[in-house]
């Protein structure tokens, strides 16, 4: 996918002639929702307290379910395809000397059709839709929730997935919008992911009120708001901690309760926090060479976004 | 998410009332066969603006995320019920016993100022069909014209 170009000139020329009355938020560590951490916020509606949240690579991997949505008719591949320019969208944002420091790498279909996060093996970064049940008592009218996972002591991003709500919701890819866009709730909800909390410009993409009838396609795009704050996070030229795709404790497309568990594992799952057993020499060459083999065919499913 | 009507939110939940959160509490639940972390928060209801027969001084309130030691667990779009801060909240209960939001932040309406203004919950979701929406309908209310409203909605 090629770029899109937004020059560093009218960028400054729209920020400059369009001052918004607010700012983008990012999302912290301090949870509004839990009462007793008495979180503050700015005049933006931003929270204050806490650490932002980030992904610290230079590099996050995101993976579809590889059931796609029966209820909605669309394939893995469509799903993916929507997802790819959805992200495709914030990487490509013009951030004047560069575009945002972190490369999001579609992964291959993912088996695991649960948002979940394992402490002791394997993730994967997910979008899902829930087509069974949508197990969220007060949620039955959400399209799509985004849950972030974190360390509380940093803010280093250590997992999030995106979950649609196949149940009861109706969406539609492509024009013209028949439905709820597709594509408009995963840019939005990729704000999410990437570590951007909601916007109370009305121009914006992490704006909270959306009304397809009378915004259009106007989700699908990033506003100078999004860019300012997807630049803010990842300004080009970031130092980064590592340039890793792989998630916390190592990729797996499978849930947690289909992983081998940790000490049982025999070194051949994509779990590469697995440990190695042996001290021979030639087992070491073996588990290299098999270490190098899932490493390539998981290169080979990896598709960059820009 | 798509937008409650002022309707649907008072015909769809248990309670309607003004509360206060009192404490919270975070902790891991088995959640749609996964292990998730969800806020239990204490409320004192102060007021019942309908449905309220029956009901106790005190209620727990589930929301979604939170912190356990290390991990912090965060879903955009929930109702986030400040220490001491009087509210307006549209409940469910669920079979659990305990009670929800109804429909995340738009069943949740902080009240600010002297008059009492019911305003936007601070991490709104992105609301499809806001001009039909409840947040439209109430936000900028004063607590006795919302309390009227809502009233005349409940069907007997």
């Amino acid at each position: 996918m090629m770029r899109r170009a937004i020059s560093g000139a009218v960028l400054l020329a729209t920020l400059v002639a369009a001052p918004s009355a607010f700012a983008f938020c990012r999302t912290t560590t301090c949870d509004p929702n839990d009462a007793k951490e008495h979180c503050t916020r700015d005049s933006d509606n931003c929270v204050t307290d806490g650490f932002p949240l980030i992904w610290r690579s230079s590099c996050v991997t995101i993976g579809v379910q590889k059931m796609g949505s029966a209820h909605n008719g669309f394939s893995y591949d469509d799903i993916a395809d929507v997802v790819t320019q959805a992200f495709g969208t914030w990487m490509n944002a013009s951030c004047g000397s560069g575009h945002p420091s972190i490369d999001v790498e579609m992964i291959g279909p993912i088996e695991c059709g649960l948002s979940e996060y394992n402490g002791d093996r394997g993730n994967a970064n997910i979008v899902l839709f829930r087509e069974d049940k949508w197990p969220y008592e007060g949620a039955a009218n959400a399209i799509g929730l985004t849950t972030t996972r974190f360390d509380t002591k940093t803010g280093d991003l250590w997992d999030a997935d995106i979950e649609l709500n196949g149940v009861t919701q109706q969406l539609s890819i492509g024009d013209p919008i028949v439905a709820d866009d597709l594509l408009s709730v995963l840019t939005h909800e990729g704000g999410h992911f990437l570590g951007l909390s909601h916007s109370l410009d009305p121009t914006a993409t992490m704006r909270a009120v959306y009304d397809p009838r009378t915004d259009g396609d106007t989700f699908r795009d990033l506003a100078p708001d999004d860019i300012k704050g997807i630049c803010a996070i990842y300004p080009p030229g970031r130092q980064t901690q590592t340039t890793s795709c792989e998630n916390r404790h190592g990729f797996s497309s499978e849930c947690g309760a289909d992983q081998p568990p940790p000490d049982e594992s025999k070194g051949c799952s994509l779990n590469t926090r697995a440990p190695v057993t042996s001290s021979s020499p030639g087992s070491y060459a073996a588990l290299l060479a098999i270490f190098g083999a899932v490493w390539g065919a998981r290169l080979a499913r990896r598709r960059r976004i820009v | 998410m798509r937008a409650l009507t002022l309707d649907s939110l008072v015909q769809g939940s248990r309670r309607i009332l003004v509360v206060t959160a009192l404490a919270s509490e975070c902790h891991f639940e088995d959640l749609g066969r996964r292990r998730r972390i969800v806020t239990d928060t204490r409320l004192r209801v102060e007021e019942g603006l309908a449905k309220a027969d029956g009901v106790e001084s005190e209620l727990m309130v589930r929301t979604l995320g939170g912190s356990v030691g290390d991990l912090g667990e965060r879903v955009h779009g929930q109702a986030q019920l400040v220490l001491g801060e009087p509210c307006v909240a549209f409940l469910l209960q669920g079979p659990d016993g305990l009670h929800y939001v109804n429909g995340m932040a738009q069943g949740h309406y902080p009240l600010k100022s002297a008059r009492r203004l019911l305003t936007q919950s601070p991490d709104l979701p992105e609301i499809l069909d806001y001009q039909t929406s409840a947040v439209k309908a109430l936000v900028g209310s004063e607590l006795g014209a919302a309390r009227d409203r809502v009233r005349a909605m409940v069907k007997p």
